[in-house]
């Protein structure tokens, strides 16, 4: 085994140390959220109108990335040079931390100035909608969920481990309130898995209504329904950033652009998610971002997400007790 | 000297690939921020793996038993390994279809909440109960008959000679197999996630609070989720020393050389195998098997052949079984050659080294696979150079490679040869090796010529345990995968979370088939050995 490791596992450079021998391309790494099929597409496209950059992908589930992420900077960097997944929370953290390399795309600047910093902006819109069977009543909004009509009958994703669910009830409780949460609870709140176990919690019937995102029922457009919450639905932003430990930035830079521009703006959107660009077109089966009612958050949401995420921990895990 | 270059050699692979990852891990360690809810926890965590030993040594031992003394139908004994084999993750999804307490398909009849600690031990049990059957198996099938006869002619009934001769006998054996249920049921996550996190109130285990603590806090969660691996690490330890406290130091050698007698037919004793068959993997592989082909997940009246279709035509799939294959049949016969290697070392030359040896083994068995996995990405994620009079650079590049998804296989189940191995060891009389060596064979002749052939069925059933959990594993892949080392684990996690369960049942299927084909090809290579 030693013998075969030292075949395949290791290499021998010659000259000076820190020459480069791969050759003159820079190499950007993406460690992204977005599916797999999506990911082919965007590779593909990128391959072709990006060829003096070497991209590669790691992709995973957002908290995932952000564990891989985090781990190989502990080790002494990362070599991600652009992150695209779906936790604003992280990307404020990162900020906070100094670990984000200031850049804005120009094109970012046609983006709502609330979403736009000056380390990260989004490059796709993702959201948190009602999913419902094809037939009969459903919750008409968030708030109806803790009618005694729907009690023991919907389910969402766990807010512990999932960051798009715990982003969901971090508005919540900016919105209506501790007591809002509480009130779920009496009625029988399920919070467990992701957003693909609520979608089979719909589908099955075991939980016939629950919180998931857009892009997950737009994929199934046979077996469930989409409810748009009268109260709003939930952004959440796809932030894209650039680690400062990148060893490539004018190639991230590029890439940064290429992701923001027109051609993987329109894989976005035939990828099942909204595009942030204003006037930008829908995804096939959903209306456009402007004609869709979004919950009122403050510009501050994500950061306010970010900062008060431990004592709205503790007081969910309360809640469970 | 070939034995000191031997265990030089792998106390070097351990060192590297298991002591500097955890090493790092746990300097970082933190109890900070332990709650009531850790403490409740732990409580819980070793509710469940006693009681998951419990049911698992209850559905297994007799299993294990007919196996031994009657003759099966061959696809029979290449299923005993299947209950194991099925991802648990894909299984318990089969059992929330079939016993949710709103609309499960059996819920009426059963008298259990799958949502809760009973149900969680249930479905782990019946999970966890092939390798206390194959141990069972494995160490009757070693005891010469002649003992047991004799114990029959001597006057003693069927049930005396299974108390007082057979089941001390194969106490060993047995008593391994059970401390190792208990320690895999406290590192498993899947179940706990799927049916414990469900319940009301949530049933917290300590794999729960450690994948919490690091989901939604990569940094400041980490010493918490690495503090309470340590906790899961003591739980894995004190569970076996416990038990193997209880079973006591007995153990009795009573291997024998004979060619094995025929056995008699299974007849109706076949049926405590095929109603175990029908319980453990029957109802959820046949449900897996049906939500394959639903249009619409859970709901069974009409039928498609899309999701096959869709995904057996994706390259990746095929790609991802055929590296999958590769990977586990790898990692399994490695772990297998060390583990035999250190067991027989641990029982027949014991000594500190051997003892440190063993200790680092067994240890990334009782960490959650996410840990470890956390561990291998400190360790190995940045290249390791070595500069050479500043002209020439030695490097080891692991990261994204199938190589360290390989080496991390094999860390994580190294515990499942070894403990089997060595059980089989106690089993065998050491007058025969001595016998070999002073007929002047050298060390390295006497355990090809000698023990080997001795400990070949614990040897088959700890390589088919290890390909069985490597081949579709999960939680280590999806950290460790590069974009070129996709494996059947991440593409099953991938279709769960971005397809469709009825497409990941597909990919269930596949690992059902895989698993069953490569039981018979042990069992073919059985015969023939």
């Amino acid at each position: 085994m030693l013998f075969l490791l030292a075949l395949h596992g290791c290499r021998v450079e010659l000259g000076p140390p820190g020459a480069r021998t791969d050759g003159a391309r820079p190499k950007v790494w993406i460690y992204t959220a977005i599916y797999q099929d999506q990911v082919d597409r965007f590779a593909a496209a990128i391959a072709k109108d990006l060829p003096g950059v070497d991209v590669e992908w790691f992709q995973g589930g957002s908290e995932k990335v952000a564990q891989r992420w985090e781990a190989e900077h502990s080790a002494g960097g990362s070599p991600a040079c652009a992150l695209a997944t779906s936790d604003p929370s992280w990307y404020v953290d990162l900020a906070d931390r100094g670990l984000l390399h200031a850049y804005v795309s120009p094109r970012a600047l046609e983006l709502p100035s609330a979403w736009v910093t000056p380390w990260y902006a989004p490059h796709r819109i993702d959201l948190m909608v009602i999913g419902a069977p094809k037939e009969g009543d459903a919750p008409a909004g968030f708030r109806d969920l803790a009618s005694p009509a729907w009690k023991g009958q919907f389910s969402s994703g766990d807010p512990f481990s999932s960051g798009t669910a715990f982003t969901t009830v971090s508005a919540w409780d900016q919105l209506y309130g501790q007591e809002f949460l509480a009130a779920l609870d009496e009625n029988g709140w399920l919070m467990a898995g992701g957003n693909s176990a609520v979608l089979g919690r719909i589908e099955s019937r075991e939980k016939p209504f629950g919180v998931v995102l857009l892009n997950n029922l737009l994929q199934r457009p046979d077996a469930t329904r989409i409810v748009y919450p009268e109260d709003g639905a939930i952004p959440i932003p796809g932030p894209l950033a650039i680690p400062a430990d990148c060893r490539e930035k004018e190639a991230a830079e590029e890439v940064v652009d290429w992701l923001m521009g027109a051609t993987a703006q329109a894989l976005v959107v035939q990828s099942g998610m909204h595009s942030p660009f204003p006037g930008a077109p829908p995804p096939p089966g959903a209306p456009r971002l402007e004609d869709i009612r979004l919950a009122p958050l403050p510009e501050t949401f994500q950061a306010d997400t970010a900062h008060r995420a431990g004592d709205l921990r503790a007081r969910l895990e309360a809640l469970q007790r | 000297m070939t034995r000191g270059l031997v265990f030089g050699a792998i106390g070097v692979l351990l060192v590297v690939f298991v002591a500097v990852p955890l090493a790092l891990l746990a300097m970082g360690a933190s109890t900070a921020g332990l709650t009531l809810a850790e403490a409740e926890a732990v409580g819980n965590t070793v509710l469940l793996a006693l009681g998951t030993a419990g049911l698992a040594s209850a559905a297994g031992i007799p299993v294990g038993w007919v196996a031994a003394r009657r003759r099966l139908p061959k696809a029979l004994e290449a299923a005993i390994v299947l209950p194991y084999a099925v991802p648990p993750y894909v299984t318990t999804i089969a059992w929330i279809l079939l016993a949710n307490p709103t609309n499960g398909i059996l819920t009426r009849w059963l008298p259990v909440d799958v949502y809760s600690l009973v149900g969680m031990v249930v479905v782990l049990g019946l999970h966890l109960s092939p390798v206390v059957a194959m141990a069972v198996r494995d160490a009757l099938g070693r005891i010469d008959p002649v003992l047991e006869e004799a114990a029959r002619v001597a006057g003693g009934g069927p049930w005396r000679v299974l108390g007082s001769v057979t089941l001390p006998l194969a106490l060993p054996a047995l008593g391994t197999a059970v401390s190792f249920v208990a320690s895999a049921a406290a590192a498993s996550f899947g179940v706990p996630y799927l049916l414990g996190a469900s319940a009301s109130p949530p049933v917290p285990v300590l794999t729960l609070r450690i994948y919490r603590a690091l989901e939604l806090a990569p940094v400041e969660g980490r010493p918490l989720a690495v503090g309470l691996s340590l906790v899961l690490l003591a739980v894995g330890v004190a569970l076996p020393t416990g038990l193997r406290l209880l079973q006591g130091q007995r153990a009795y050698a009573s291997a024998r050389l004979a060619r094995p007698r025929p056995l008699p037919p299974a007849g109706a004793s076949a049926w405590v195998v095929y109603g175990w068959l029908a319980l453990a993997v029957g109802l959820p592989v046949v449900t897996i098997a049906l939500t394959s082909v639903a249009p619409v997940f859970g709901q069974f009246d009409a039928f498609t052949t899309d999701h096959w279709t869709a995904v057996l035509s994706e390259p990746r799939t095929r790609g991802a079984v055929l590296r999958s294959a590769v990977l586990a049949a790898g990692a399994a016969t490695v772990a297998v050659a060390i583990g035999a290697l250190l067991a027989h070392a641990a029982e027949r030359t014991p000594s500190r080294f051997v003892a440190a040896l063993v200790g680092l083994a067994r240890a990334p068995w009782a960490v959650p696979g996410t840990v470890l996995a956390l561990g291998m990405i400190l360790a190995f994620s940045q290249e390791i150079r070595l500069i050479v009079a500043e002209r020439a650079t030695f490097v080891l590049a692991l990261a994204d490679t199938a190589w360290l998804l390989g080496i991390a296989y094999v860390a994580k189940s190294l515990a499942l040869p070894l403990d089997g191995v060595r059980a089989a060891v106690r089993m065998v009389d050491k007058t025969t090796e001595e016998a070999a060596r002073i007929a002047g064979a050298s060390w390295l002749r006497t355990q090809w010529s000698v023990v080997l052939p001795l400990l070949t069925p614990a040897l088959l059933a700890g390589w088919s345990l290890v390909f069985a959990s490597s081949f579709c594993e999960v939680s280590m892949s999806i950290l460790l995968r590069g974009p070129s080392t996709e494996v059947l684990g991440t593409r099953l996690f991938e279709l769960l979370s971005y397809g469709t369960p009825q497409q990941a049942a597909v990919i269930a299927m596949v690992v059902v088939v895989m698993v069953l084909a490569a039981g018979r090809a042990l069992a073919w290579r059985a015969r023939w050995a």
